[in-house]
C-alpha cells in the first residue's frame, strides 16, 4: 500500500476477485484521527497508472470556504476519456451509486462494512456531477455530519467502457473534522425558584443557557428523596414534546395520574411529593446541548414540600403599589402565593381606560409572588386595569376562581365562563 | 362523597372562538418550508397534512403523482430506522420517526422523520413503496396551503419572545374538517381544534377545550393524545384517547362554538399508560378499534357497544379495565406507529428488544 507522495492513490490492478480493500489504519482511535482527516486517499496494494490502463485517482472530502454544510466528496484524476464517457453516459442514480458509493460507517462497529445487524445498508442519497475542473463530485442530499466517518467506494469497472477491466474498487474512509469544544451550556434557572413547593406541584421549568438537543429530557432528570432514593416515575413521560421552540426551556409535568385525587396511580403510589419531605431534582450533565456537547456541570435543586394547594386564585388578595403620574416608576403587584412563572409572564398585563395595552418591561420576582411593569412611557393620569387572563395558574394548576380539580356536579356551568379578570386602579 | 360521584367518568367539552388562520395557497414553484415534521394524515385528492410543531402550522401538501409514482403497496423494511439513517447520511440515533400514514391511493407508507437532534435538525418526508424502496419526497415544487396555529393572545405584548409552544400530537380528516389534538408546554389542558379544508375557503375554525372528569367529582383538565373519527349509529363521533387513560366519545355535531358538551367515557384502559395511535377497521362484519399504547401493548376494542355503553360510574380497582372490554394483542409488541394498510393488514413500525425499528405489515387481529 503506497499512497503516492502527491497524495494521489492509484487504482489497484489486482484481479477483482480479491475484493475491495479498506483503509490501512484501524478505526478504533477514530475520534482522535478525525480532526486531521480532511483528505484521505484510498489504499490499494498494487500500483496502477497509465501503463495498466487504470485511472490514477484521488478520493477526498472537500469543504467549501462558506462552511462544512456544502462539503462534497470528490474523485479527481479521472482520464479525459473517462470523463467524456461519464458526461455522455446518462447514468441512472443506481449506476452512479455503483460507480461511487458513499455509505455511513456504522458507529461502534469495527467491520466498517456497509452492513449492520445483517441488514444491507443503502448508500447515502445525493447527486453526482462532473465539474469543469474534471472532478467527479458527490453532493449529499443532507450535509455530512462533522466527525462522522463515511466510506467511499469507487469502482472503476462501472466507468462506461471499462466494464471488463480487471480493476479493484478503491475504498476510502473520509470525515469532516469535528472541532473539540469545551462544554459551556448550563442550567440557568429552574422555576419555581422557591425552595418550598406544594404537594400537588404540577410542573417545573428548566431554563438552559444555550439551545439543547431534541431529546427526551426525562432520561437526564431524577428526583431523589432526603435519603437519596429515586422517586418512582414522578414525571409525565412525554418525550420530546415539551421543549420551547428555541430549545432553551424544558417543561417537566409531574404525572397527573399521581397528582390528581381519585386516580388509581395516585391511590396506589401516592403523590410523588409528600408533605414535610425534602427532595432534590438532579440534572445529569450528560444531557446533550444542540451542539452535542454535555452540560458544563451537574445541577441540583433542593426543596421541601408543603401541604397540597387546592384553593383557586383570588385576585381580591392581590395588592397593587400604584406609581404616580408623570413617572416611569414600576407598578408592583404582590400576590400572596407563587404563581406559574411562564403563565405569570404571559397572562398578566395592564390596560388603560381605552383598552390599550401599556407597554413596558415586565419583571417577576420574590419567588414568583411579585409582578411589576416599568412603563416605556411615563404614566398618564387616569383609570387603568390590571388584566389577568383565565389561563393564569398557581404552582398546583389552580386558576382564578377555579381549582385544578373541581366538583363537576357543583360547578359544571362556571368553569370556562370568563376569559379575563380585571383589577381597576387609578394613576393620579 | 358517593362512589358514583367519585368515579363518574365523563368529559366536559366547551367551545370557544379559535384563531386558526388559513393562509392563501402558495405557488408550486416555491414549495413549503418546514421547520419540523410531525404527525401526518391524508386528506382528499392525495393531500397529505403534515404538522409543523416548531413552525406552529399545518401544511397541506398536494402530493399528486408523488403519492403513486412508486410500486403500490408497502413492503416490509427491517431496520427502517437504520436504513433511513443510512440514506440520510447519519446514524439511527440521529433519526426520530415522528409519524406514519398510508396513502389511500397507492397504499405506500409515508413517514415523517427528523434528521438530527441538535440545532441542525431537519424534517424529512419519506415514502416506502411496494418494492421496499425508500424515497425522500422533495417538497421543492409541491403546491401547498397552510393553516397557522398562533399562540393565544398575550396579555403582555411587551414580553420577550413567547416560549409557549403547542405540540400537535394527532390529526384526522373527516368530511371536509381537519381535527387536531395538541399539548402545550405551559398549560396542562387539551386543545382539540378543527378547521375546514381547503384552508383557503374558511375564515376561522373552532376550538374545543376538553376537560374530563375522569376520576370522579374531581373535574380536571387533561389532554387528548390521539383520536379517530368513527360513526356510531350514523352519527359521526370522535373517539379520543386521553393522556391519563380513559377512552371518550363525543359527537362531532355537538361541537359548536359556545356549546358545552358532556362526552362519555366508554372504556377505562388502565393506568400507567399513554395511548399512542389508533385506527378503526372491520373484520368478519364487525368494527374494531386498534390502539397502540406506551405500556399496555396493542389493544383490540370492539366498537359494537360504543353506542350504548353507559358512562362509567363505578370505581376501577387496581388500574384494571372497565366499560368496553378489550383484548391485548400479544403478537404485536413495541408498536410505536400504526396505520391501516388494506382490508386485512395494518402497517406498523415496531421496535424489537434490540432497539431496531421494523416496518412491517401485520394481519389485522
Amino acid at each position: 500500500m503506497r499512497p503516492s507522495s502527491s497524495g494521489v492513490t492509484r487504482a489497484c490492478t489486482r484481479p477483482r476477485h480479491t475484493g475491495p480493500r479498506t483503509l490501512p489504519f484501524p478505526l478504533g482511535p477514530l475520534p482522535a484521527l478525525l480532526s486531521a482527516l480532511l483528505v484521505v486517499t484510498a489504499a490499494c496494494s498494487g500500483l496502477g497508472g497509465p501503463d495498466t490502463g487504470a485511472p490514477a485517482v484521488e478520493i477526498r472530502i472537500q469543504t467549501p470556504a462558506d462552511g462544512p454544510d456544502g462539503a462534497s466528496i470528490e474523485v479527481a484524476g479521472l482520464t479525459a476519456e473517462d470523463l467524456a464517457a461519464l458526461r455522455a453516459g446518462g447514468l441512472s442514480d443506481d449506476e452512479w451509486a455503483e460507480l461511487l458509493r458513499v455509505t455511513v460507517v456504522p458507529e461502534d462497529r469495527d467491520d466498517r462494512e456497509d452492513q449492520a445487524d445483517g441488514l444491507e445498508m443503502p448508500p447515502v442519497l445525493g447527486s453526482y456531477a462532473i465539474g469543469d475542473d474534471g472532478v467527479l463530485r458527490f453532493n449529499p442530499m443532507f450535509p455530512f455530519d462533522p466527525g462522522r466517518p463515511y466510506s467511499v467506494r469507487f469502482d472503476p469497472t462501472h466507468l462506461p467502457g471499462r466494464e471488463s477491466a480487471a480493476i479493484d474498487p478503491m475504498v476510502a474512509v473520509v470525515a469532516l473534522p469535528k472541532p473539540d469544544v469545551e462544554p459551556t451550556t448550563v442550567v440557568d434557572r429552574i422555576f419555581p425558584s422557591g425552595d418550598r413547593l406544594p404537594e400537588n406541584q404540577l410542573k417545573l421549568y428548566l431554563h438552559f443557557s444555550a439551545p439543547m438537543s431534541n431529546v427526551d429530557g426525562l432520561e437526564y432528570l431524577s428526583l431523589r428523596d432526603a435519603r437519596g432514593r429515586a422517586v418512582e416515575e414522578p414525571f409525565l413521560p412525554l418525550g420530546t414534546e415539551f421543549w420551547d421552540r428555541d430549545h432553551l426551556r424544558y417543561t417537566v409535568f409531574f404525572d397527573p395520574g399521581r397528582v390528581k385525587q381519585g386516580l388509581e396511580l395516585n391511590e396506589r403510589l401516592g403523590r410523588p411529593l409528600l408533605e414535610g419531605e425534602t427532595y432534590t431534582l438532579v440534572v445529569d450533565p450528560t444531557w446533550p446541548d444542540a451542539e452535542g456537547n454535555p452540560l458544563q456541570a451537574p445541577f441540583e435543586k433542593r426543596f421541601t414540600v408543603g401541604p397540597a394547594d387546592t384553593t383557586p386564585l383570588d385576585t381580591a388578595t392581590w395588592r397593587l403599589r400604584v406609581p404616580a403620574s408623570g413617572s416611569t416608576q414600576r407598578l408592583v403587584v404582590s400576590i400572596p402565593e407563587p404563581l406559574d412563572h411562564a403563565l405569570m409572564r404571559r397572562a398578566i398585563g395592564v390596560e388603560d381606560e381605552a383598552g390599550r395595552y401599556v407597554n413596558g418591561e415586565v419583571e417577576i420576582g420574590n419567588w414568583e409572588t411579585r409582578w411589576s411593569l416599568t412603563p416605556s412611557q411615563p404614566w398618564a393620569a387616569g383609570a387603568y386595569s390590571l388584566v389577568a387572563s383565565s389561563i393564569l395558574e398557581d404552582l398546583a394548576g389552580n386558576k382564578i376562581g377555579t381549582a385544578f380539580e373541581i366538583d363537576v356536579f357543583a360547578q359544571v356551568d362556571d368553569t370556562t365562563a370568563r376569559e379575563r379578570f380585571t383589577i381597576p386602579f387609578e394613576i393620579r | 362523597m358517593s362512589l358514583r360521584k367519585l368515579f363518574s367518568l365523563c368529559a366536559l367539552v366547551a367551545l370557544c372562538a379559535f384563531f386558526l388562520t388559513p393562509q392563501p395557497a402558495v405557488s408550486a414553484a416555491e414549495g413549503p418550508t418546514l421547520m419540523s415534521g410531525g404527525p401526518l394524515t391524508f386528506g382528499p385528492d392525495n393531500v397529505l397534512f403534515i404538522a409543523d410543531n416548531t413552525g406552529a402550522k399545518i401544511v397541506a401538501l398536494e402530493l399528486g403523482d408523488r403519492v403513486s409514482s412508486g410500486t403500490s403497496g408497502t413492503k416490509d423494511v427491517p431496520g427502517i430506522d437504520q436504513k433511513i439513517a443510512a440514506l440520510l447520511g447519519t446514524d439511527a440515533r440521529e433519526i426520530q420517526i415522528n409519524d406514519l400514514a398510508v396513502s389511500p391511493t397507492s397504499s405506500n407508507a409515508f413517514i415523517s422523520v427528523s434528521r438530527g437532534r441538535g440545532a441542525n435538525a431537519t424534517p424529512v418526508l419519506l415514502r416506502v413503496d411496494g418494492a421496499g424502496k425508500i424515497d425522500v419526497i422533495s417538497l421543492a415544487d409541491v403546491t401547498y396551503t397552510t393553516a397557522s396555529l398562533p399562540n393565544p393572545p398575550d396579555a403582555n405584548p411587551g414580553a420577550r419572545r413567547n416560549p409557549r409552544a403547542s405540540s400537535i400530537t394527532d390529526m384526522a380528516y373527516v368530511d371536509g374538517q381537519l381535527f387536531i389534538a395538541g399539548l402545550s408546554n405551559e398549560e396542562f389542558s387539551s386543545k382539540l381544534r378543527s378547521v375546514a379544508y381547503p384552508f383557503s375557503t374558511v375564515s376561522e375554525g373552532t376550538s374545543v377545550e376538553i376537560w374530563h372528569a375522569a376520576h370522579g367529582a374531581f373535574e380536571t383538565r387533561s389532554p387528548v393524545y390521539t383520536f379517530v373519527p368513527y360513526k356510531i349509529g350514523g352519527e359521526q363521533n370522535l373517539i379520543a384517547g386521553y393522556l391519563c387513560t380513559p377512552l371518550v366519545k363525543f359527537p362531532i355535531d355537538n361541537l359548536q362554538p359556545g356549546a358545552k358538551v358532556m362526552g362519555t367515557t366508554i372504556a377505562e384502559l388502565g393506568n400507567r399508560n399513554r395511548p399512542l395511535d389508533m385506527i378503526v377497521y372491520q373484520k368478519d362484519g364487525k368494527d374494531y378499534l386498534l390502539m397502540s399504547n406506551t405500556s399496555r401493548g396493542v389493544m383490540k376494542i370492539p366498537t359494537e357497544h360504543f353506542g350504548h355503553q353507559a358512562g362509567l360510574t363505578e370505581p376501577v380497582p387496581d388500574g384494571n379495565q372497565a366499560g368496553i372490554s378489550y383484548e391485548t394483542i400479544a403478537q404485536m409488541t413495541g408498536v410505536e406507529q400504526l396505520d391501516l394498510l388494506d382490508d386485512d393488514h395494518v402497517i406498523v413500525i415496531a421496535r424489537n428488544e434490540a432497539g431496531q425499528a421494523n416496518l412491517e405489515a401485520v394481519m389485522l387481529p
